[in-house]
């Protein structure tokens, strides 16, 4: 057997960015954003709202369906960012700051728009509803989201789609680390007699 | 504590951390606990499998529909309806030009460094000749730049601002194609020379080249 050349050994070492580095590079990025933003420039207050516009416009879908209310929450999210740019000190990831102010809007938005989220979201449809194909999944999950109390619903989202550590998402709900760890075992447990088949067997009593 | 007690605790523990293994913000030593729990536990392998697919459904479940170009019309009209919040923003950039914009440039150069360092490795073995370029070949050194250096891609963001913070430098270029920085004193800097920054920066271990680049000028 032939040895392999050098070009083939420098390919197999190479190693990609970890994620951790990956977000250290997004979070830099956003920072001199942010910097710009502050210095009024309204071109980095565009490029960072579209950055967010789909991140946020899908995080606060779980929270409620109506479009006006989401667009609403993100417009003053962004509004405040807009405002406060210049205070940021940079104790969080940016990510961290702009959804949590983007939480603390929607709940406001939803509040001021009487929006009922978990009721009218879930029809009370999951019960005996259960999908045999991968497709289905994913409204099968959206449904069983929608049981849900808000606090829990954002925290499995701010976890599991937009990828946040216990204690960011801390700092996004404004909450203790505990709260959070509460939060998600509480969600977990509901989802799982929520939904057996994504279990895969009968639930185990965790509580 | 008896032997079950023990292993109960182990097994709550896990189950606890299970969401945050998952979502890769766990720490290495909360990710061991966890993979060496799941070997001997059943419940908590089937939970760790139930959160994985979980967190893929959920990555996966489709963005509503919007529109961000007519959304962000919308409070592009409600800034400008808002001329005193504009004016605001004069006051706080004087704040901000200062330190915060140079570490939020020095972050995004050390990034860029890191990224540039792993894209020009990826790209070295498709080119299949060797392309040797010297340091002083790089044309592009800002012209009040007083040193060229390059750092070594381990060294943290932190330890770079501490350094340049130390020593009274800027970032004024750079990376270059070569991984060169550009550095220059900052304002009112004065009382080292080029040659003694120099000097130490490369006593420093994050450094691993720095010379004058003989265009800026020789006093800091």
């Amino acid at each position: 057997m032939s040895e392999p050349d050098n070009h083939t050994m420098r390919a197999t070492a190479v190693t990609l960015p970890r994620p951790d580095q990956m977000r250290l590079s997004t979070d830099s990025r956003e920072a001199a954003l942010l910097c710009q933003v502050a210095a009024g420039d309204r071109a980095a207050f565009e490029s960072l709202y579209s950055e967010y516009f789909g991140r946020l416009s899908r995080f606060l879908g779980r929270l409620t369906t109506r479009r006006e209310v989401i667009e609403e929450a993100i417009n003053d999210t962004f509004w405040i960012v807009w405002q406060k740019a210049g205070k940021f000190r940079g104790s969080s990831l940016v990510s961290t700051w702009i959804i949590g102010i983007a939480y603390r809007c929607a709940l406001k938005a939803l509040r001021r728009n009487a929006v009922v989220t978990g009721a009218a979201m879930a029809a009370a449809e999951v019960p005996g509803y259960e999908p045999a194909l991968a497709e289905e999944r994913e409204d099968w999950v959206s449904q069983g989201l929608a049981h849900l109390p808000i606090e829990q619903r954002s925290t499995l989202e701010l976890a599991y789609y937009l990828g946040h550590s216990c204690q960011e998402i801390a700092q996004i709900m404004d909450c203790s680390v505990g709260t959070v760890k509460a939060r998600m075992f509480h969600a977990r447990v509901k989802l799982r007699n929520l939904l057996p088949t994504l279990a895969g067997s009968v639930p185990k009593d965790h509580s | 504590m008896s032997f079950s007690d023990e292993r109960f605790a182990d097994h709550r523990e896990a189950w606890e951390l299970i969401p945050w293994v998952v979502n890769g913000t766990a720490t290495d030593e909360e990710r061991t606990l966890v993979h060496a729990h799941l070997v001997g536990c059943p419940d908590c392998a089937g939970e760790f499998r139930v959160q994985s697919e979980l967190q893929a459904t959920m990555q996966g479940a489709s963005t509503p529909e919007a529109d961000a170009a007519a959304s962000f019309l919308k409070l592009s009209a409600r800034l400008d309806s808002a001329p005193a919040a504009a004016a605001t923003h004069g006051r706080r950039f004087a704040a901000l030009t200062g330190r915060r914009a140079m570490l939020a440039v020095i972050a995004l150069e050390a990034v860029s460094l890191i990224v540039l360092s792993t894209a020009m490795w990826m790209r070295g073995p498709t080119l299949g000749v060797a392309v040797y370029r010297t340091l002083g070949a790089d044309a592009e050194v800002p012209r009040h730049a007083t040193i060229r250096a390059v750092l070594d891609p381990a060294l943290s963001l932190g330890d770079l601002q501490a350094m340049l913070a130390e020593l009274r430098l800027q970032i004024v270029g750079g990376p270059s194609s070569a991984g060169v920085f550009s550095l220059a004193p900052e304002a009112g800097a004065t009382s080292v020379t080029t040659a003694q920054t120099v000097s130490l920066l490369r006593s420093r271990a994050g450094v691993r080249f720095a010379e004058p680049t003989h265009g800026g000028t020789e006093r800091r």
